[in-house]
């Protein structure tokens, strides 16, 4: 009852409808951009090209003149994933009328790739272009020559970058629902209301996160299931779901860094990944919904409470970039707590390219639900202890 | 839960609270029997709404103070959940959601509190017109209601399900004259029928003076005075002494509080002086001749909750 409470409120308030309308808007925003990006005029694609490849005569520049070790690791990595898109697009434009031979060359290359990294030792790229061969490899020996990306349709739109807009979106519909979730009760005067019924103040507090992550998960995850029928319906892609497009192994350390042991690698399919990728959401919908209600109990205004959630992943993701990336495994290491972390392993990760796959997704998806955690129990103790009613 | 504080609907013990600097309540002792209607009087800031909300397990007393409602102890979770079901409170102000209706609102508290098989409707139908709501007005969105309407429901609310014990912090505010009259009625017959347990507080003193048997006055965070009604009232008279002329009230006041410092001296509109706490007539009789005061006429009358809280509050 609590649960239905709690979700009746969300629904029937004037800010449920700006946030299906955003939701809604943001998609079609993205689905117009998806579209304009695979349909790009043969001149725009030689531009986007020719400025890739300037970005990484620039970033080579840079690499030349750098002495820290780690920041050269880090531009070096930057350069080798700059050099696959330049080497996707090239033969996107060589073979764009044939997807066999596309796909065949593409295999070409990372097989050259990979013996290449053989050579030079660098086990991070060995590892990304073996298995990007394989995938393209397995395609290829069942005849399946299709890639995500390739043109725009339903598992382009759903896989193609959709995490980002998806992360995006989680934020500003948890900004606009979740921050005056609990913040609301108090500066309406319910909380009083709230704490005089006959139920734990903790079931209060959970029943309030469920609803919250509900009611987000149905927007973000129930619009893009949405476009992504329609789209696939129209473009008749749906019957590509066994085409391989990803992949995922056991790791293996290295120092402090984490890699996969290609051995034991498992080749994903569009649908096995895009149930992976909506698990992934639902995560970062868990975490980002603890969190807001964290601040939502701290604050009895959801303007403050929006405007401190906000600041802090701003402050730390700056704070990330500036000063933990790469300098100290114990900071990088904490870093991975933060939700808008997961991004990166998928916004990264271009399906159908193995780009830079942030290895240790595990320990990010087990800190994240870790931090959900303490975010609920702390604002179940606030909660329960606050007085101002 | 404490078997031995079943007897006593609500008691209060060593109840103490601070905020910040301020101490808000001190040492408040005061126990309530079943079937009791007690009032809580004092001024704002008294502590009234302070110890409302203690009651409510809303916000906690010092540790050693306690506060048992049906025998259960407010401070302990599961005591209290089973205090909120068998209670209700209504504190300060209306707690409603206004995106909801109002039917809405008063549904989820009635489902939540007494379950899903609690049939909110008759109970409704049955509850509205001691509140002069209707069915249309109770289909409406909150956040389309007046102040008045808002308490309406709010107050409803607590009347769903007979509880057994009523907390009710300023129901009557914002209540035009008809319904403050109904809901009286309304409380007047569940504590007849049921025999409920009442505790109101109230700025409204000719409220509390109708409806309560008991009164206890707070002040500066304190018990004053808690006694029975009748014999309060009783105990105390005022004696009206009305003069011949009007230039005579203010000096028949300075020179009463001047020479009678023990009594309560006020003037009214008609040339007339009110005196309470006075032992006897002849005092002021006779020092008002000999200043050449002329006496028209004496009248004894009951003390009113308002002539006591006076005493109390204003002197």
């Amino acid at each position: 009852m609590l649960l239905y409470m709690e979700i009746q409120k969300i629904l029937k308030s004037k800010k449920f409808f700006i946030a299906l309308i955003i939701a809604i808007c943001f998609n079609l925003f993205y689905c117009w951009f998806v579209y304009k990006y695979e349909n790009k005029s043969v001149e725009s694609t030689k531009q986007y090209i020719a400025d890739t490849e300037r970005q990484i005569k620039e970033l080579q520049q840079k690499l030349k003149k750098e002495k820290d070790d780690m920041k050269k690791r880090l531009y070096q990595e930057q350069i080798d994933e700059l050099s696959r898109i330049v080497q996707k697009e090239k033969l996107k434009l060589q073979y764009g009328s044939n997807p066999k031979k596309e796909m065949e060359e593409k295999a070409r290359y990372y097989k050259m790739m990979y013996e290449i990294s053989k050579k030079t030792g660098n086990y991070r790229e060995l590892e990304i272009n073996k298995v990007n061969y394989e995938i393209l490899n397995e395609n290829i020996k069942r005849k399946k020559y299709y890639s995500v990306g390739g043109q725009f349709d339903g598992w382009t739109y759903l896989l193609s970058q959709s995490y980002g807009i998806a992360f995006f979106i989680t934020i500003v519909l948890v900004l606009l629902i979740g921050s005056g979730i609990v913040s609301d009760e108090y500066k309406e005067g319910t909380a009083k209301l709230l704490k005089t019924l006959p139920v734990k103040r903790s079931n209060i507090i959970l029943n309030k996160f469920i609803a919250t992550v509900l009611t987000i998960s149905a927007l973000v995850i129930g619009i893009q299931i949405i476009f992504f029928i329609v789209l696939s319906i129209i473009t008749n892609s749906l019957k590509y779901y066994d085409v391989y497009c990803n992949w995922i192994s056991k790791y293996k350390a290295i120092g402090f860094k984490i890699y996969p042991v290609s051995d034991n690698v498992k080749l994903l399919n569009l649908l096995e990944c895009s149930l992976l990728q909506l698990l992934t959401e639902i995560i970062v919908i868990l975490a980002i919904s603890g969190a807001i209600i964290f601040f939502s109990t701290i604050f009895e205004n959801g303007a403050f409470a929006s405007i401190s959630f906000f600041a802090i992943i701003i402050a730390i993701s700056i704070f990330r970039q500036k000063k933990l990336i790469l300098k100290t495994p114990i900071l990088k290491l904490l870093s991975l707590i933060f939700p808008w972390e997961l991004a990166t392993v998928y916004t990264n990760s271009l399906p159908g390219e193995i780009e830079w796959i942030f290895a240790s997704s595990y320990i990010v998806i087990g800190l994240n639900l870790l931090l959900t955690v303490i975010f609920v129990l702390g604002s179940i103790k606030i909660f329960e202890h606050k007085e101002n009613v | 839960m404490a078997g031995n504080q079943v007897e006593m609907v609500i008691k209060v013990t060593n109840v103490n609270k601070k905020i910040g600097n301020s101490q808000i309540l001190k040492e408040i002792n005061f126990s309530i029997g079943k079937g009791e209607i007690v009032g809580l009087v004092g001024p704002n800031g008294a502590g009234k709404s302070t110890l409302m909300k203690i009651l409510s397990g809303l916000w906690s007393p010092t540790p050693k103070g306690k506060c048992y409602i049906l025998g259960c102890d407010m401070t302990n979770e599961l005591e209290r959940i089973e205090a909120l079901r068998r209670s209700s409170f209504f504190i300060e102000t209306p707690a409603l959601y206004y995106q909801l209706t109002g039917y809405d609102n008063i549904e989820l508290y009635a489902k939540l509190k007494y379950g899903n098989t609690f049939n909110v409707k008759d109970e409704v139908n049955r509850l509205a017109p001691f509140f002069e709501l209707d069915n249309r007005m109770l289909k409406r969105k909150v956040k389309k209601y007046s102040l008045g309407t808002k308490q309406k429901v709010s107050l409803l609310q607590m009347f769903i399900g007979n509880p057994e014990v009523l907390i009710l912090d300023e129901p009557f505010n914002g209540l035009d004259p008809t319904t403050t009259i109904k809901v009286k009625e309304l409380l007047k017959k569940r504590w007849i029928e049921n025999n409920i347990t009442i505790l109101i507080s109230s700025h409204i003193l000719t409220d509390i003076e109708e409806l309560c048997s008991r009164i206890i006055f707070i002040k500066d965070g304190s018990t004053i005075l808690d006694s029975n009604k009748e014999e309060l009232l009783k105990r105390n008279t005022v004696v009206i002494f009305y003069l011949i002329e009007k230039g005579h009230v203010d000096r028949a006041c300075s020179l009463i509080k001047e020479k009678l410092p023990y009594v309560t001296v006020e003037t009214q509109f008609n040339n007339s002086i009110r005196i309470y706490n006075l032992n006897s007539h002849k005092d002021v009789l006779d020092l008002l001749q000999n200043e050449g005061i002329i006496v028209k006429s004496i009248e004894e009358q009951k003390i009113s909750l308002v002539d006591l809280y006076k005493q109390l509050y204003l002197q």
